[in-house]
């Protein structure tokens, strides 16, 4: 479907009904022990997102049904659901793009639901936090480090990829092992165990081995795939995790050396020139050509 | 603050939504895979009587003749194990699914790399299933 | 052992089930075929019995257990199969709902069941050359 690009739309005038199929939920009862499917019909003009459309019923319809979001940008992770059968980010998904009369909005699943659409996400949280997600160095104290470490773009796009996550908790929704196994850490964890050990300057990856080399660890996922089909922001996880089996297999199985961490960059001088092959803007994050 | 738990359990290992095939394809890994440990046992058990001479033979032979089409499905399971198991265990050591690259919408991930794998393992399986079939009903003597 | 081992080997395990199970499905199975290329005799098909092909005992199961290579074959496929599928099948426990403490006891069960498995399997592979009369 390719639309004039000149055409004038006018976003204020419904294009169709379309009923939301919520699921309602809280803890005093009023949806029933299991909850229940609730349904909403709003009038959707073009472009209107899930999150819009939520903020409609609340105007409009029902003002007790809750959900969490913030930025309504695609950049705070805070709108995860689980819509009309896929973990997505409410406000990057728009009504009329899924092409059905009945959408279903579910909590995502395999978080506690606190209310309605809302999920607690501590389970991801602490295993994110366990995994250390920070760039761990040997130098003590760590103040005797003293300048800036040297890397080539070569090795900042090795992990640059899996360095935007936003923790939305997607990739934890749409994971088999997540959905039954408590222990398991999940995607997100464990793809930013890799962005941690692909990062030249780190030095950590011992450290982070002993909390996911165990038996409810790393090696309970099979690559089945759906964190990364699930993920807003193209981290990847799959992949990563894959990448970070691979590293297992180099340095704890194989005995490889553990590459030397990055170096610091030699003092600045007062006459220092710009190098040459340093690109002046960073490159565009969306293709120009689509 | 009460929460509701919303595990989806083992019911997330068969169905958890709207994915693509390579996410199934787990699903069928799990099944097959179960099929053929209890096969196994069962069958170190019944090949074992070969040990007690021909008589001994033909006696568990013909105890297990009424599950003869068993074997046919366990086959198919084998393929598909064998086959699929090949694309994961270079996928589980990080081979065949490209590069890190620069993250730039629309998002390519290593599931679309792999694809092309997926797709001749499928491919494989098919031609194996066929030649299995035409072997296991004897269609090859009729041909 | 450390998980990460116990995993590579469930690959590497695997890796080669599909080569050993290769030849295995295709000498028990693909009988027809087998015949055609000579490597089954026309004898194993006339003996009278119900049990032909590749399931006769005088021309195809002897001469198979008391070949060295099968019996090399045979082995490698009990241990690989035995610790590839228990591996398997103790990730799926592992990964179901319930306590740490009670997965461990499934763990050592699983474990014994493997090496039970594995004695008698070698065993029933070797029987062959043990005791050469079998059978006649």
């Amino acid at each position: 479907m390719c639309s004039d690009p000149n055409k004038v739309i006018d976003v204020t005038k419904a294009v169709q009904d379309v009923i939301l199929r919520i699921y309602r939920w809280d803890s005093s009862g009023t949806w029933g022990e299991d909850g229940r499917l609730v349904d909403y019909k709003v009038p959707v003009p073009s472009g209107m997102t899930i999150l819009d459309a939520l903020i409609w019923i609340k105007a409009n319809l029902d003002h007790t049904l809750s959900w969490r979001a913030a930025c309504r940008m695609g950049v705070c992770g805070s709108c995860g659901m689980f819509i009309h059968g896929k973990p997505l980010l409410a406000c990057q998904t728009q009504v009329l793009k899924l092409h059905a009369d009945v959408i279903e909005i579910r909590p995502l699943p395999n978080y506690p639901i606190v209310k309605d659409l809302v999920t607690d996400q501590s389970r991801m949280i602490d295993a994110h936090t366990r995994i250390k997600p920070y760039i761990i160095r040997t130098e003590t104290p760590p103040e005797a480090i003293a300048g800036e470490f040297h890397q080539t773009e070569e090795e900042l796009v090795r992990y640059l990829q899996f360095s935007y996550c936003l923790k939305c908790g997607l990739c934890m929704s749409a994971c088999p092992t997540v959905a039954s196994l408590q222990e398991f850490p999940g995607p997100q964890p464990l793809g930013q165990a890799l962005r941690y050990v692909y990062d030249t300057r780190d030095e950590g990856f011992a450290e982070r081995l002993q909390e996911i080399d165990n038996k409810f660890g790393i090696f309970r996922c099979h690559f089945a795939g759906a964190c990364s089909e699930a993920c807003p922001k193209g981290i990847d996880p799959a992949f990563a995790i894959q990448l970070l089996k691979k590293e297992i297999v180099k340095r704890a199985i194989m005995g490889c050396r553990t590459p030397e961490s990055a170096g610091l960059m030699p003092a600045q001088q007062d006459n220092a020139v710009k190098a040459p092959n340093v690109p002046a803007t960073p490159a565009f994050t969306v293709d120009q050509k689509k | 603050m009460a929460a509701k738990d919303n595990d989806l359990g083992i019911r997330g290992w068969v169905y958890a939504g709207r994915y693509s095939l390579q996410r199934y394809a787990y699903t069928l890994q799990r099944i097959t895979g179960l099929g053929i440990i209890l096969y196994l046992l069962i069958h170190l058990y019944v090949t074992a009587q070969k040990n007690a001479g021909e008589a001994a033979w033909a006696g568990a032979m013909d105890a297990v003749q009424p599950l003869h089409i068993g074997e046919y499905f366990l086959f198919l399971a084998i393929i598909i194990h064998a086959c699929n198991g090949f694309r994961l265990v270079w996928a589980e050591f990080g081979l065949g699914l490209g590069r890190p690259i620069k993250n730039v919408y629309p998002y390519q991930t290593c599931l679309d790399r792999n694809r092309i794998f997926f797709y001749a393992i499928l491919a494989v399986v098919f031609v194996l299933a066929v030649v299995g079939t035409a072997d296991f009903f004897n269609l090859i003597r009729v041909l | 052992m450390k998980e990460s081992r116990l995993w590579f080997w469930h690959l590497i395990s695997g890796l080669a089930l599909i080569l050993l199970l290769g030849v295995h499905t295709v000498i028990q199975h693909f009988d027809s075929i087998l015949t055609w290329l000579g490597f089954i005799p026309q004898a194993a098909w006339q003996s009278g019995g119900h049990l032909v092909g590749s399931l006769n005992f005088q021309h195809a199961v002897l001469p198979r257990m008391q070949s060295v290579s099968m019996t090399a074959v045979y082995l490698l496929l009990v241990v690989f199969g035995l610790f590839h599928g228990l591996y398997g099948l103790r990730s799926m426990i592992y990964e179901l709902k319930f306590s740490a403490k009670a997965k461990q006891v499934v763990g050592v069960i699983i474990l014994s069941i493997g090496i039970a498995a594995a004695v008698y399997g070698v065993y029933t592979v070797l029987a062959g050359h043990l005791n050469p009369p079998l059978g006649g």
